[in-house]
């Protein structure tokens, strides 16, 4: 294949061109409630082409290799386009020339593994969450994605990896009169069908958590002191800072560029930050992102202080930065654009109840349940919490929604505990969906955040 | 496709082939300068068949292997996944004008063409910072089946929007077109966007408190969203809707009437029938506030023992191939009915208030109970009748089974708005933190 990829390039009138060829074969079995809704492995495939031409970068996807050649054509004529319309010439920041073939490295292959297998695990982990007190219904999701990329360059790189990502995900939904509650839960990862087994405990845990929301108070709206969880912190720091820390959305956008410049302090002394793709286990784990760019840990903030940014070709061109691998597809439809990898706050010496004291009055607020961002504005809703009161937990409060603006919240952050805790299924949505967008922590304290409540 | 289906049906009681494929372009500005063109041109097809009762899935892009997906189909049918309904037999779908055959002669030259005229026009009058985003292209989508059915549609879109945002944010005020060919953004909706932005530039700062909120058109669907959650057939099916047995009842304040309708084809994507094959109807959901209607696809109107709604679409809450997505109940079509007032008269009603232009997390919250607690992202104060500056920070939150009794304006106009065709609301009461 990427013999076949490198002759289409042999004739392309650019400054560079890269094509990418991904075969992506999905397993997925879904349950809803008691009933089984979909079951079945499919492959789906197709080529995403990129041109530089005249200052102007164009990318073409398609899906049949006899659209190829004129994607290309196409590719080149809107480059040259884009070059002439743009008020600032494109550049790229090229990789030197890199021949790989990367092969999975995993505890248990899921691909050895029987659907029949599969099924049954799904089947139980269901049953024994629906056996628990007022669930009423389920909607439970075993996903394995199977990639294997191809990707070639007219510098002469010629990379195939592949990468597998395993997990089971869902929704607990509990109901007791008209009051209807729901949790999320999710296992998985990108070593192996391993990290599946033997995890009652995670489904029994929110299980129960759901059911006691039925009769648990509702958040106070106001400003309060929180402790947050590692799967919150996770997605803290992915929606509050992580998005500004990718270059393409702070490119363009003078009075957000002025802000994020590298060597403002933006956070408390204590605050590190880091996003590192080759993490072996996590979620995110890559070794080369879809530009045919080694991936490489970032340094994003130190001791509260911007020190890095996530790039792509075209960024660390424009930034005049070096690359760093972070730019990825969702799929064979589209072409790469700026992603975090593994984003999480670095660990302290604190431990959670010294956090949980330090908070004096407020919530403790653990789980996600899915973040926003725009601009300097974000908001994530957590699954549930409990109330702080005189440094001690109380009572488990549900309508949990947090919003707050970046440069003000990463200063109010005050505590770190020590531990660290990764997210086990991905899903970031920015113009595309990246399922191995990983993020994690420790405990953090931020002082003083808008909770919505309800 | 019919030679899939032949293969297929040999073997099974019943098979459906399904085939999409769209061609699309997409331009970028940001701080009015171009960024980005990309096109796209994909294909797929999936395979349904039903045996015994069960129902067996495959999908692929490039169809290489015609036996090779029918059997991945059978294979699947060993899972048992219920499949107790049969695919709809052949007739013709109502005819809707859908496709523009001028939009395979538009380039992106012309189109850049347009975007520059309409964003100088914004830059002539403002300090903001304009981002755009253009798209069009067209999709053709064929369904057959073993019960004669042979069914296609194609459809044109010409997608053009502009937003200024607010220094240090993304958070801005936008305008929108949607057509079935190349449109110029309307000179009066840039103004109001213009307007609008610039009342905005002074930040305010607001106590929490309960208050009138304005929802605009392109923030509605936060709300919907627990709407369409509550009266979708897997919900009622599943027992988890708040409102699974309050057909016939008062839900809503009796301003509010909110609409399904496919066959609306003055606007892009209307349709004739759905993506099982199934035709679609104007479903009435509420009617002054009344709950009329549940909408289902083919698999929940089995379950539930009621008549398909045509409401089956290939679709997923993040998106994703379509051939990859299994048919699931949604209300595509959405259209509230207009009030009275006009948007300046719902402005000069407000005491106090809050005029939302965007909403952050509205996927967070307990959307099945109808719970929301979204960040306003930006929100306008107002202050007798007249917007006084933006709030910077803020969430309102609150029921939507509670909030929605307490419509006191409607908008005497609709607009293209994410998730439907809506007119701005005005709900009294509104918690705001």
């Amino acid at each position: 294949m990427l013999d076949k990829l490198s002759g289409y390039l042999l004739n392309v009138d650019a400054e560079y061109a890269d094509i990418r060829y991904e075969k992506m074969t999905k397993t997925e079995i879904v349950y809803n409630g008691k009933e089984l809704s979909k079951i079945g492995t499919n492959t789906t495939d197709g080529y995403v082409i990129r041109v530089l031409k005249k200052g102007g970068f164009a990318t073409v996807s398609v899906t049949k290799p006899s659209e190829v050649e004129k994607a290309f054509e196409l590719a080149v004529k809107n480059a040259a386009l884009l070059g002439d319309a743009c008020d600032k010439k494109m550049k790229l920041e090229v990789p030197g020339k890199t021949i790989d073939d990367v092969i999975l490295d995993l505890e248990e292959d899921p691909r050895a593994i029987s659907i029949d297998e599969k099924l049954e695990l799904l089947a139980y982990y269901n049953n024994l969450v629906l056996k628990q007190k007022d669930v009423q219904s389920t909607a439970m999701r075993y996903s394995e994605v199977y990639r294997d990329k191809f990707f070639v360059n007219t510098v002469g790189s010629k990379i195939h990896e592949q990468t597998i990502t395993t997990g089971i995900s869902g929704r607990i939904i509990c109901k007791k009169g008209s009051s209807v509650q729901d949790g999320r839960v999710s296992i998985g990862g990108s070593d192996g069908f391993t990290k599946l087994r033997n995890r009652d405990d995670v489904f029994l845990k929110k299980a129960k958590i759901v059911s006691e929301l039925l009769y648990a108070e509702p958040a106070v709206g106001g400003k309060h002191n929180v402790v947050i969880n590692p799967s919150l912190a996770g997605v803290f720091v992915h929606e509050a800072f992580g998005h500004f820390s990718e270059a393409d959305l702070v490119e363009n956008s003078p009075s957000l560029l002025e802000k994020m410049q590298i060597g403002a302090k933006l956070g408390t002394d204590i605050l590190d930050i880091i996003d590192d793709p080759t993490t072996k286990g996590q979620i995110g784990y890559y070794k080369y992102d879809d530009e045919g760019v080694p991936a490489k840990p970032v340094l994003l903030m130190e001791k509260g202080v911007l020190k890095g940014r996530l790039h792509s070709m075209q960024t660390a061109a424009a930034f005049n930065d070096k690359l760093n691998g972070h730019c990825v597809a969702e799929d064979a439809r589209y072409e790469p654009i700026i992603r975090m990898g593994c984003i999480y706050i670095k660990p302290k010496n604190k431990k959670v109840e010294e956090l949980i004291k330090e908070a004096g009055n407020g919530y403790y607020v653990l789980d996600s349940k899915g973040g926003q961002t725009s601009g300097e504005n974000f908001t994530f809703g957590a699954q549930y919490a409990y109330k702080i009161e005189n440094g001690k937990l109380g009572a488990l409060v549900k309508d949990i929604n947090i919003m707050g603006n970046l440069f003000s919240t990463l200063k109010n952050i005050t505590a770190i505990s020590d531990g660290i805790e990764f997210c086990e299924s991905g899903g970031c949505g920015k113009g595309q969906v990246n399922i191995k967008s990983c993020h994690g922590g420790p405990h953090i304290l931020i002082k003083n955040a808008v909770i919505g409540g309800v | 496709m019919e030679k899939l289906l032949e293969i297929a049906k040999q073997k099974v009681d019943s098979a459906e082939v399904f085939y999409t494929s769209y061609n699309d372009n997409t331009i970028n500005f940001e701080n009015y300068s171009v960024t980005e063109i990309k096109s796209q041109s994909q294909s797929g097809f999936c395979l349904r068949v039903i045996k015994d009762g069960f129902i067996g899935t495959s999908y692929t892009k490039n169809l290489l292997d015609r036996d090779g997906l029918v059997v991945n189909a059978i294979e699947s049918l060993k899972g048992k996944v219920s499949g107790d309904f049969d695919f709809p037999g052949s007739y013709v779908p109502k005819k809707l004008d859908t496709y523009d055959p001028e939009i395979k002669n538009l380039s992106c030259e012309q189109v850049l063409a347009s975007i520059k005229k309409s964003n100088n026009f914004v830059k002539n009058k403002t300090s903001g910072q304009l981002n755009s985003m253009t798209g069009f292209g067209e999709l053709k989508t064929k369904i057959i089946n073993s019960n004669g059915l042979d069914v296609e549609f194609k459809h044109s879109d010409y997608f053009a929007s502009q937003s200024i945002m607010y220094p240090g944010s993304y958070a801005g005020v936008s305008t929108q077109v949607a057509a079935k060919n190349h449109q110029l953004l309307p000179e009066v909706e840039m103004m109001k966007m213009i307007d609008l932005y610039t009342k905005g530039l002074k930040e305010v700062s607001i106590k929490p408190s309960t208050i009138q909120v304005i929802f605009l058109p392109d923030v509605l669907y936060s709300l919907l969203w627990r709407l369409e959650s509550g009266t979708n057939a897997k919900s009622i099916y599943e027992k988890t809707s708040p409102i699974k047995n309050k057909i016939g009842e008062q839900i809503f304040s009796d301003k509010l009437t909110v609409i399904d309708n496919p066959h609306l084809d003055i606007y892009p994507y209307a349709r004739g029938f759905d993506d099982e094959g199934v035709p679609t109807q104007k479903l009435t959901v509420i009617e002054n506030g009344v709950l009329k209607n549940f909408y289902n696809d083919l698999e929940y109107a089995a379950k539930l023992d009621v008549e398909p709604t045509g409401h089956g679409y290939k679709n997923a809450m993040w998106g994703g191939e379509t051939v990859s997505l299994a048919p699931t109940p949604t209300l595509g079509h959405l259209t509230i009915v207009p009030g009275k007032d006009s948007f300046n008269e719902m402005i000069k009603k407000i005491k106090r208030g809050i005029l939302v232009g965007g909403a952050l997390g509205a996927h967070s919250g307990n959307i099945p109970n109808g719970d929301f607690s979204i960040g306003i992202n930006p929100g306008f104060y107002i202050e007798d009748g007249e917007i006084v500056g933006r709030v910077k920070d803020g969430m309102i939150a609150g029921n939507i089974y509670d909030v929605m009794k307490r419509v006191s304006s409607i908008e005497n106009e609709v607009h293209i708005a994410q998730g439907g065709i809506f007119p701005a609301i005005t709900f009294e009461d509104v918690r705001f933190s």
